[in-house]
């Protein structure tokens, strides 16, 4: 679904993707983790398409496409969500209508009518209750006022109206209470199935009890520098991330 | 020798009084010719003059002008009720209904009313000492009225004001009055419309009296082309315990230059004020308000924003006074710009001047961009570029327009907006 080769990247001159290689199948579920500042957000954003991000090297295809001639809306059409780390508020438009935009883009990609009202809002209900949402906040502007749960609460929400095949969640774990981070990590995994992937970037360990991943990477200073599995993630808790940096220098 | 501009509306004024004050009776003739001595007096302001620092008004009226005259075939019929150049459509049209609410032409209400208009007309645009204001009461040919009297809850109501002069570079002088008595009640809108200017200058002056309780609400919106100047100068009195909510959305013009003065003169006296205007090219809106807490414990509120699109400007100039014995006065105002180009400019001025003590004032004013950070996370959702811009735009804007209550003005609205935008 997703194949990343050699990926270099850098913001104003500056390189912050040394050379990235990543695959991800449908049906997988990697995890993404490393210290602060190494690069993994950045990651998210280059394949998102941020434009502040300048990829100076390496080759990343999406479903087969080379993702780098696809505009920002393509790919997100085409069925790549990401979980944004720093939610943006948008003064003046309600949730509703800029999911009714969203949704709709998508099924007009696919080759389907937009939605009726009141499916689009029976759909509203279910996906809100996935994650625990209160219904109230569809009709509040997108992320105004917001709590930081909230705002990680209301992408997994959005995730859940567009199911995507490919779901990037820059640490929506981040800012939960431990009640919220079960609700919202159960939702992710009731969105599961074999078509689809999601790849979490996080700090905690925790996140990955309810998210169980196929693949742990460790990406540090622009660089994947170890992948292993569930139990990397447990060792990183415990040992930190010097010795494995260490280890691999 | 060459004369004055002054001299030039004087001698204007000795050839066209006549015609211009037939059909008023001489109770309110006969104070135009003081409202024009006031003009003489004050001169056409130029931009030294703090209110109109950001247009000025000596090239406009410098120009030579062609004041629209009653028998240039301005009256026609018009279903919703509404002035043509200033004049009443229906000539001396004047509909009052069972509850005594009276809707029509000033002219026609100076006669069969002449009381309430006695009562009211000039009584706030009289003493501000403003020269095109008092040159438009030295001229105005007729105008609209609205009267609604105590206790009488009047619903929406439609003024209709159009300006299409068949003649170049006219000069038309257009007046409403709006009257909501004791406990009434009303929802006005008024739509301001011209198509093509050809050069024209409307001088349009709004008087508001709301009463002791009364709630009154005026949604205006400036529709006027791109060859058009248009001074649109408004003076509301709010009495105690009345609440008066003055809407605005203006869509430009060459140069829109609208006043917004209300006087707080009653205790818990309200007057709101919500405004956006959005220009293009190379247009210019000029936006003054001047807000007067005169007695204690009133309350004022202003919401103006403003979209700057190619090499326009915007300006507002916010005045709030709050006099000395005005203690317990609430004020707020708020100026929100975006620009959406290197070259569009948006100036914002507040202007506080507090003489009581315990009073609640605050005001902010900010002119920024679209932010990318948003359009970004839209185009991540999958909504093209284009939308949503359009959709942050809108967001900024929604809060004003949905303050317009009335269907068919909203939806009115909301195509014009559309188009407006659509063109950026
Ligand atoms: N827009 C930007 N301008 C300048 N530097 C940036 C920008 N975005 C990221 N960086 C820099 O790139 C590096 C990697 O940042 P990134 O956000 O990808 O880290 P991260 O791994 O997600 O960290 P964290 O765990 O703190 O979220 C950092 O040094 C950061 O300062
Ligand atoms: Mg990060």
């Amino acid at each position: 679904m997703l194949e990343i080769r050699d990926l270099h990247a850098s913001v104003e001159g500056r390189e912050i993707l040394r050379g990235i290689d990543l695959s991800v199948r449908a049906g997988e579920v990697h995890a993404i983790m490393g210290p602060n500042g190494s690069g993994k957000s950045t990651l998210a954003s280059v394949l998102a398409g941020n434009e502040r991000f300048e990829v100076t090297r390496g080759e990343a295809t999406f479903l087969g496409r080379n993702i780098f001639e696809m505009s920002i809306e393509e790919r997100a059409r085409a069925g790549l969500f990401l979980g944004f780390q720093y939610p943006v508020e948008i003064p003046g438009v309600t949730m509703a209508n800029f999911m009714k935009f969203a949704v709709n883009e998508k099924r007009k990609y696919q080759g389907l009518d937009p939605l009726p009202a009141g499916d689009f809002l029976r759909m509203m209900r279910e996906r809100a209750a996935i994650v625990e949402l209160d219904q109230k906040m569809t009709s509040r502007a997108v992320n105004e006022g917001f709590s930081g749960g909230e705002k990680k609460k209301n992408e997994i929400f959005q995730m859940a109206m567009l199911e995507p095949l490919l779901a990037l969640l820059d640490e929506t774990d981040s800012g939960l209470d431990i009640d919220a981070l079960r609700v919202v990590a159960t939702g992710v995994t009731r969105l599961r199935t074999p078509q689809n992937a999601t790849v979490v970037i996080t700090h905690y360990q925790r996140l990955l009890d309810y998210i169980v991943p196929d693949y742990v990477h460790v990406l540090y200073n622009g660089r994947i520098i170890h992948t292993g599995d569930r139990s990397l993630a447990l060792r990183l808790e415990e040992q930190g991330y010097d010795r494995l940096i260490a280890e691999q220098a | 020798m060459s004369m004055t501009i002054e001299q030039r509306y004087a001698e204007l004024y000795a050839a066209t009084a006549e015609r211009i004050g037939r059909g008023f009776p001489f109770s309110v003739n006969s104070r135009r010719r003081q409202m024009l001595d006031d003009f003489l007096l004050c001169g056409v302001p130029d931009t030294r003059e703090e209110r109109y620092r950001y247009t000025d008004m000596r090239r406009t009226f410098g120009r030579a002008l062609h004041v629209a005259l009653p028998d240039e075939g301005h009256f026609g019929s018009g279903a919703p009720f509404g002035l043509r150049n200033g004049y009443c459509v229906d000539e001396d049209r004047l509909d009052v209904a069972d509850n005594g609410v009276i809707i029509g032409s000033l002219r026609a209400a100076s006669v069969d009313y002449e009381q309430i208009v006695l009562d009211h007309y000039n009584s706030m645009a009289a003493n501000k000492a403003d020269a095109l204001t008092a040159l438009n009461s030295a001229f105005a040919p007729d105008g609209a009225i609205v009267y609604v009297p105590d206790n009488v809850a009047a619903g929406s109501i439609s003024v209709e004001l159009d300006y299409d002069s068949r003649y170049p570079d006219a000069l038309i002088f257009s007046r409403l009055l709006v009257i909501v008595g004791r406990g009434g009640s009303a929802e006005v809108s008024v739509s301001y419309r011209c198509r093509e200017g050809y050069g024209m200058v409307v001088d349009h002056v709004t008087e508001v009296v709301a009463g002791e309780d009364s709630h009154l609400t005026i949604s205006e919106l400036h529709d006027f082309s791109d060859n058009c100047t248009a001074i649109l100068n408004g003076y509301s009195r709010v009495a105690a315990a009345g609440k008066l909510d003055r809407i605005f959305v203006s869509l430009g013009g060459e140069a829109l230059r609208a006043d917004y003065h209300c006087d707080l003169v009653g205790g818990g006296a309200q007057g709101a004020l919500y405004g956006l205007f959005i220009t293009g090219k190379a247009e210019k809106v000029d936006i003054y308000t001047a807000t007067n807490h005169l007695v204690p414990d009133g309350s004022s509120y202003q919401m103006v924003k403003g979209l700057a699109s190619g090499s326009s400007t915007g300006v507002f100039s916010g005045r709030i006074y709050i006099a000395p014995d005005a203690g317990g006065a609430s004020a707020e105002q708020h100026s929100r710009n975006i620009t959406l180009t290197p070259d569009a400019r948006i100036v914002t001025a507040p202007q506080l001047e507090i003489y009581a003590e315990d009073v609640r004032c605050s005001h902010g004013a900010s002119v920024g961009q679209l932010d990318d950070q948003a359009i970004y996370y839209m185009r991540q959702r999958g909504i093209d570029h284009s939308t949503a811009r359009r959709l942050q735009i809108a967001g900024f804007m929604n809060d004003i327009v949905a303050r317009c209550s009335d269907e068919q003005f909203s939806s009115q609205l909301h195509t014009l907006i559309d188009s407006k935008i659509d063109a950026f």
